[in-house]
């Protein structure tokens, strides 16, 4: 499915928009951190929580479960809060 | 056809405004259609579109020797109820050549009539400084001076502030507020097009306020040189209707929605780093806020700033537009807002995405948590 990724980790993808794959949320982020080592990290903590600057949202609605369904039809986007004016 | 021929007399627009200026009897009669007149009129007009001059006129106008003067919009319509009135028998009637399009172009005033039929007198300036506002039906002259009676606050006079505040001027924005302590650098002129190079060195607040006020001197515009902190945040948010938030930390940010939750004020908010950026509104009582969104900031490591990781210069200008144009929406009371949606803007791409955004129910600010802060 395609995911679009935020400015801030560009610098583990290099672009904008990626593929990648999984029936769950979980599955998905596993499917990143193989493609761009050290991805999940930045968006999951130890407890396996969405990072609270970081916000996950499928076909527009935002994601808090790591078990949520995916179909390869999903367009998942990572947003990050930015700070800059 | 010679001999059946009515002599049309046309007046120039000159010598209308004379006769009025004069105090000459003189009844002025709009022939256009109603939409037309309600966009801008001669200050007294009867507005008689032309279909209904034959109907009406003899009881508006009973005298026929009074002096009637037709226009229209360029003097066609005019023309030709003036010679209907001829043939009704009136001894003296023009058509005003050029109609209401020379008449603004020769800069005579003008008044936009009120809903209730009293034309609300707008300076002669103002009206057609505004003229294009007046012209939609979604401003108007209400709305216009709903514009015009407005206060925003611009926190940031940088990139986002810049476009921002220059476009809330040019619309007629009442009050603007400027907060920023910083001074102009050159390495800001990439994107902040509020200064110039001329400025540098110069507080932004005073950059700021001699380029808005050379743009819109109906603007009353509020330098405060200071940085927003948890002292001073309540008091300079209170003063002002609607907060435009264009900071350049986090500090800032959540500072400035924990005081306008506070005193129930609208946030519009825009950030932004290197092609990407991030447009919403906090507004409303029930819609997420600042921290549902985004409950703490990112650590300082992954959080650089625009200085250290660069920004397209004409993407504040982008969002900045947007935040201005939320504003004047918000202060009209028209369309649909931003609460609850995030606009995702990705300038490489040149895509918009919308996001939807959740209320938390714990939030700290403005959810049940809020008592534990």
């Amino acid at each position: 499915m395609r995911v679009l990724i935020p400015s801030p980790l560009l610098s583990y993808t290099r672009v904008r928009e990626v593929a990648a794959s999984g029936t769950t949320m979980a599955e998905l982020l596993a499917d990143l951190d193989r493609q761009f080592p050290g991805i999940r990290h930045r968006m999951i903590d130890e407890q396996d929580q969405v990072r609270p600057h970081m916000r996950i949202f499928v076909n527009g609605e935002q994601s808090f479960d790591l078990d949520q369904a995916l179909a390869s039809s999903d367009v998942v986007q990572i947003i990050q809060a930015l700070s800059g004016g | 056809m010679p001999g059946n021929s009515v002599v049309i007399q046309e007046i120039e627009v000159a010598e209308v405004a004379a006769r009025l200026q004069s105090g000459q009897r003189t009844v002025l009669v709009d022939v256009r259609d109603p939409d037309e007149h309600e966009s801008g009129c001669l200050a007294g007009a009867l507005l008689l579109p032309r279909a209904l001059v034959a109907r009406s006129i003899e009881t508006l106008v009973p005298d026929k020797d009074t002096p009637v003067v037709a226009y229209c919009a360029v003097g066609i319509r005019s023309a030709m109820t003036a010679m209907t009135l001829m043939a009704m028998g009136y001894t003296q009637v023009w058509s005003m050549r050029g109609g209401f399009d020379e008449w603004q172009r020769s800069g005579h005033a003008w008044v936009v009539p009120s809903p209730d039929g009293e034309a609300a007198p707008l300076g002669t300036e103002q009206a057609t400084r505004y003229a294009r506002h007046l012209r939609l039906p979604e401003i108007g002259m209400a709305g216009q001076a709903k514009l015009l009676a407005a206060r925003v606050l611009c926190i940031g006079a940088g990139g986002l502030g810049s476009p921002t505040s220059l476009y809330l001027a040019a619309a007629g924005i009442g009050t603007l507020g400027i907060v920023d302590d910083d001074r102009v650098e050159l390495g800001n002129l990439q994107r902040q097009i509020v200064h110039t190079t001329a400025s540098i060195g110069m507080p932004k607040v005073d950059s700021a306020a001699g380029m808005l006020s050379a743009l819109n001197p109906d603007v009353r515009v509020t330098r405060i040189r200071t940085r927003l902190t948890a002292e001073n945040a309540l008091a300079i948010l209170a003063d002002y209707d609607v907060i435009i938030d264009g900071s350049d930390n986090f500090a800032t940010r959540y500072l400035v929605n924990d005081a306008a939750l506070r005193l129930g004020k609208p946030v519009i908010h825009a950030a932004i780093q290197g092609f990407e950026g991030q447009l919403t509104v906090f507004a409303a009582a029930g819609a997420p806020c600042y921290r549902c969104v985004f409950p703490d900031p990112p650590p300082a490591e992954f959080a650089p700033s625009c200085r250290e990781a660069g920004v397209l210069g004409v993407l504040p200008g982008v969002l900045g537009v947007l935040q201005a144009t939320e504003a004047i929406k918000l202060i009209l009371g028209i369309g649909d807002n931003l609460v609850g949606r995030l606009l995702s803007y990705d300038a490489l791409s040149m895509r918009f995405t919308e996001l939807g955004l959740r209320r938390d129910p714990e939030c700290p600010a403005c959810g049940s948590g809020s008592g534990k802060k």
